[in-house]
């Protein structure tokens, strides 16, 4: 929950400075960065941990599922919008 | 692609280290994860709030671009969520990983900080997974449901990653939608992880 006072915080900061363009790039490999630092963060954590790396293809089988629910739900609602609104 | 290569390199040089004993002590003794989420989620902010192409392209929406989106977000976070309380889980842990919408490095890392580390596996999986798919399938999806169907299925990332293959297989008259849609689900990634957990 923290988190989403982070995120406006950052929206009302760069927007305050989205002139300054050349702070646009450092922005971006910021990201870049911090993306990695955490998933190799997550990468230690989960390698410390036996029981998930012995049920990978367990938790790598669910993921799958969640997938292909995802991915079928969503073609299901926007097709309802695809036939209302663009389909000729 | 190489993005994605590289980004998962970083994951699985984490688990390679931590296998073999190999982590530095500083990060064993200290968890710096929840400080880099805030810094990593305001930067996010930051490059929202600067980027002028997301606001100009907000200004041109009318009801049906709207809800091509909102509609990929729903029938997405449902879907997820029923497909994991099908294999008797919890709906709503499903729920939080089909809002990742195939943007794997930011929904992994909200999940595994905020709830839980197991669950942040399964929507770096699921998201990276949910990419591949829409790259390989879209022109049998075009085919199959129609023009409308790889932007859906390709979530926030219609807007980078797919928005190739969904010119070429939709058409470019539905570059701009992609776009859009992939825009405004990315700004949605980081909002609805936190609601719905």
């Amino acid at each position: 929950m923290e988190s989403i006072l982070f995120l406006g915080g950052g929206i009302v900061i760069g927007f305050l400075i989205r002139f300054r363009k050349q702070l646009r790039d450092y922005v971006e490999k910021g990201i870049t960065i911090m993306i990695w630092a955490l998933l190799l963060l997550l990468g230690i954590a989960i390698g410390a941990n036996e029981q998930i790396i012995d049920n990978m293809h367990v938790i790598g089988g669910k993921a799958v599922v969640v997938t292909i629910g995802g991915i079928a739900g969503s073609i299901a609602c926007s097709y309802m919008v695809y036939r209302r609104f663009f389909k000729k | 692609m190489k993005g994605t290569i590289i980004t998962v390199l970083f994951f699985v040089l984490g688990c390679i280290l931590s296998i073999y004993d190999l982590t530095p002590a500083v990060l064993l003794e200290n968890d710096y994860s929840t400080y880099a989420l805030y810094a990593l989620m305001g930067l996010v902010g930051v490059s929202l709030g600067m980027d002028e192409a997301s606001i100009n392209i907000l200004k041109k929406v009318n009801v049906g671009l709207l809800l091509v989106p909102v509609s990929i977000g729903l029938g997405s976070i449902l879907g997820s969520g029923l497909a994991y309380w099908l294999i008797a889980e919890p709906f709503v842990e499903g729920m939080a990983v089909g809002a990742g919408f195939g943007y794997y490095s930011l929904s992994s890392i909200i999940i595994s900080n905020t709830y839980d580390s197991i669950l942040g596996v399964i929507a770096l999986i699921s998201n990276i997974s949910r990419e591949l798919i829409s790259l390989l399938m879209a022109p049998v999806l075009v085919k199959a449901f129609g023009k409308m169907s790889p932007i859906a299925s390709a979530g926030a990332t219609s807007m980078d990653t797919t928005l190739p293959v969904i010119t070429r297989f939709s058409g470019k008259e539905y570059a701009l939608i992609a776009l859009f849609s992939g825009i405004v689900l990315t700004i949605l990634v980081p909002l609805l992880i936190p609601l719905i957990l």
